[in-house]
């Protein structure tokens, strides 16, 4: 429990590259997380 | 670390009691005045060259030390010795104590109470009253957590004071984790010390894997055992560097509106496709919202979508609908439900130039639909998540913390938890 910060920092440092991309692309990433509600992506869209 | 002179000779010297004739180890031999010889339990002064029976103790402890006299350990870079043990009491409370000594640095403490240590030395500086209730050493504030008095049950070993059961001391002890500040009373005589909290794993570590006694609940002193002030500092780095990618972002996103057209749906009609006007995208990587304003009654209508790049004929397809209901109730309330407008989000666009083509299903009625497709819209909802992710163990932590004070306060007379007012 001690050493439950150096995860943290982990966590913390995941959670903002997610961030950071989201918001270099444009991604909102709720959307994607919440199946009612997805939206479809660039990368993630079947190519017809 | 510092050893104990000669540490590789024995460092006891005897001395012969008085009473029995035995042979009583003294390792601090000129440092204390008093010893209970291990054969007969009589308390013996030894400050004289010749050592003087004083009395005999009447009352021995019910375990005794868990850490034998004479037993080495190292705690805090120094090799310490354990030359006495005593139990004390308050109004049937117990804890045990362990006089420590080193040739160079004097004595120190070991007190365990209810499994829980601490090493104790006197304060050089008399703390100073900061408050009611509250004393102040050096830039910490020390709460009151318990006023009583503290009885000698058990004595064994030499001390460097005379030394008796059924001594009595009226005790004061002040917390602020992982330290206790305590107070000895006894006539005019005041004496302070200060406590560190120690782990019992530190103990068995320093004196030998003997089995120590179960620690029960939490110590007055005991320290949180999350790393709250690193938790909080991470959260606030991480906060910052969020806010400041998101002021980044906004500086940089330039919302512009690349298509606002208008399209006519007649009832009836067979075929409810329609093909929106060209549009380009400069800049690759921008979002594109997609927004849908229908003037349905009570009705829905959804929208088949396909965003088609018509310069490698690559599709996207999504849907994006509104439904709206309206209505009064027998009692005469007005009452509304669902939205006229609609967005669909897509991320991470290519530059190049696009059409939408659409399919619409749902309200067979005459009316006109707006869309509206904006490129580079600036998104909140990011920037809330990673604010709720990274808050989550810091709340936790929190939580935990208030939960393990309320318990740290539970056998105190003074606890700022405590609202009764009786």
């Amino acid at each position: 429990m001690r050493h439950l910060h150096k995860l943290y920092i982990l966590f913390c440092l995941i959670v903002y590259a997610v961030y950071g991309y989201a918001s270099l692309t444009g991604w909102k990433v709720m959307d994607s997380l919440a199946a009612s509600t997805w939206t479809p992506t660039a990368q993630n869209l079947h190519h017809k | 670390m510092v050893p104990l002179i000669e540490e590789s000779k024995p460092t006891a010297k005897a001395v012969t009691c008085p009473s029995c004739g035995g042979q009583v180890d003294m390792r601090a031999l000129g440092e204390t005045v008093t010893a209970i010889c291990k054969h007969c339990d009589a308390l013996l002064d030894t400050s004289h060259d010749q050592v003087k029976y004083v009395t005999r103790i009447l009352k021995r402890g019910k375990e005794g030390p868990v850490i034998p006299l004479g037993a080495r350990g190292i705690l805090f870079d120094t090799l310490w010795e354990v030359i006495g043990y005593l139990e004390r009491s308050d109004d049937g409370y117990p804890w045990g104590e362990y006089l420590l000594y080193h040739p160079l640095k004097g004595f120190r403490w070991l007190v365990e109470a209810d499994g829980k240590w601490s090493f104790v030395k006197p304060v050089k500086h008399i703390p100073t009253e900061f408050r009611i209730n509250e004393y102040k050493l050096g830039n910490k504030v020390f709460k009151l957590f318990h006023s009583g008095s503290a009885k000698v049950e058990f004595v064994k070993g030499e001390f460097y004071w005379q030394v008796r059961v059924g001594d009595t001391v009226d005790t004061e002890d002040y917390v602020a984790p992982p330290q206790m500040l305590s107070l000895e009373k006894n006539g005019n005589e005041q004496v302070w010390s200060l406590g560190q909290y120690v782990e019992s794993k530190m103990i068995r570590e320093a004196f030998g894997g003997g089995a120590l006694p179960l620690e029960i609940g939490v110590a007055p002193h005991e320290p949180f055992y999350m790393d709250f002030s690193s938790i909080t500092k991470i959260w606030g780095l991480s906060v910052a560097m969020v806010l400041l990618t998101q002021c980044a972002y906004f500086g940089s996103e330039k919302k512009e509106t690349v298509l606002h057209q208008g399209f006519q749906f007649k009832a009836g009609e067979p075929d409810r496709s329609r093909v929106s006007d060209p549009f380009k995208l400069l800049e690759s990587n921008r979002n594109l919202e997609v927004e849908l304003r229908a003037p349905v009654v009570n009705a829905w209508v959804e929208f088949q979508m396909e965003l088609v790049n018509d310069d490698n004929g690559k599709t996207y397809p999504f849907e994006v609908g509104v439904e709206h209901y309206a209505g009064v109730t027998a009692e005469g309330e007005r009452w509304m439900e669902g939205s006229k407008y609609s967005t669909a989000l897509i991320s991470s666009v290519p530059k190049g130039n696009y059409h939408l083509n659409m399919d619409v299903n749902g309200y067979p009625r005459d009316f006109k639909a707006i869309l509206r497709v904006d490129s580079g819209v600036v998104m909140w909802s990011n920037l809330i998540w990673t604010f709720v992710l990274i808050s989550l163990l810091p709340v936790l932590a929190l939580v935990l913390l208030e939960f393990h004070n309320i318990k740290r306060w539970s056998r105190s007379d003074f606890s700022p938890y405590d609202t009764d007012d009786e």
